[in-house]
């Protein structure tokens, strides 16, 4: 089974891309973060407009861009600076609640869901076995 | 190295944390439902449907125009769209359909707010602009004037426009009351304020529709 891998050059690329992001996913948290930025997303999307109807409409128009956004990039922040995970975890779930009432009720609730449950899992996340770590 | 530990999520950290939310949204839903804090509305490219049992609005202008739409193959196209505005806009009760599906499966999110049973308007609305497809409606207007370049017409004394094309066909009236309205919009932005008395969401399995109006 290894041998034929290594022979199929398709394979063997695409067996080095899952390695490669299965080590991505566990050393950070990889699903919070996601749904924070799925949530984001629905935020942002509904109020997706023309740059001119967007300014004209006022603090509406703009609240899905900044919470919506600032929700995706808190999330691309759980991912590539885990270590700031707390103050994104926190802050994202800030912006969701926040999302509720300043934009579309969140959504239509989606986003804000999302927004919530991927907050609390990058505040969540932390080092396997602590414990270990500690004595080391 | 810390970037590059193993980790995984703390459950309890992540209950505490959505218990936390939970409560916050909570709060904020019943301050909604009970119309102490105003909603804000901004909705752009998704089909849904309005229905309101009685409308009695002031400042109110319409105009054709048109606005860019998402079609269900992800593509996005135009569409001719009647946009009318209203300065403030009292309302006898509220449906608001949303469909959208997820995975393919299509679920309706249901906003409802007042009572439209009774003649009362429960619900006010600041700057107002809906686009809709098609707006039905028996409608009685006060002060009106028809014919107006589109880029004229105002909302009342609102500084707000609604941003027509010069040449384009458009009205304005002081005020304006619609009985049983039905509008299929494209988009609806409250750039005020809405107070939502009686506040309730639902989501709803399959498409389903608002049934104030018959």
């Amino acid at each position: 089974m290894l041998t034929r891998v290594r022979d199929n050059p398709v394979l063997a690329v695409s067996a080095a891309a899952w390695h490669w992001f299965t080590a991505f996913r566990r050393t950070r948290p990889f699903w919070g973060g996601l749904w924070m930025m799925l949530g984001g997303w629905t935020i942002m999307s509904l109020t997706i407009a023309p740059i001119v109807v967007t300014l004209s409409s006022g603090a509406s128009g703009i609240s899905g861009y900044v919470l919506g956004g600032g929700m995706i990039m808190l999330g691309l922040m759980a991912w590539f600076a885990p270590s700031q995970r707390l103050v994104a975890g926190l802050m994202g779930g800030i912006l969701a609640v926040a999302a509720f009432v300043a934009s579309n009720l969140g959504g239509f609730l989606v986003g804000t869901l999302l927004g919530i449950v991927g907050a609390a899992m990058v505040f969540g996340w932390g080092p396997k076995k602590p414990r270990e770590r500690a004595e080391s | 190295m810390q970037e590059t530990t193993l980790g995984r999520t703390r459950w309890g950290r992540f209950t505490a944390v959505t218990g936390v939310a939970g409560i916050a949204m909570a709060t904020l839903g019943i301050a909604l439902a009970q119309g102490l804090l105003a909603a804000s509305f901004n909705v752009n490219g998704k089909p849904f449907q309005i229905e309101s049992a009685a409308l009695a609005g002031d400042g109110f202008g319409a105009i054709m125009d048109n606005v860019t739409k998402d079609n269900a193959d992800g593509t996005t196209g135009g569409q001719a769209v009647a946009r009318a505005g209203f300065q403030t806009a009292n309302l006898n009760g509220l449906c608001a359909a949303v469909h959208q599906s997820v995975l393919g499966l299509p679920f309706t999110l249901k906003i409802a707010a007042g009572d439209p049973t009774d003649t009362v308007n429960d619900i006010t609305a600041q700057d107002l602009v809906l686009d809709g497809e098609s707006v039905n409606a028996n409608a009685s207007m006060n002060g009106l004037a028809l014919g107006k370049s589109a880029d004229d017409v105002q909302m009342g004394t609102s500084t707000g426009s609604l941003g027509g094309t010069p040449g384009n066909f458009g009205l304005q009236s002081t005020t304006a009351n619609l009985d049983g309205l039905h509008a299929e919009a494209y988009a609806a932005t409250i750039a005020g304020t809405i107070n939502l008395t009686g506040l309730s969401l639902a989501i709803e399995s399959g498409s389903t529709n608002c049934t104030i109006v018959p």
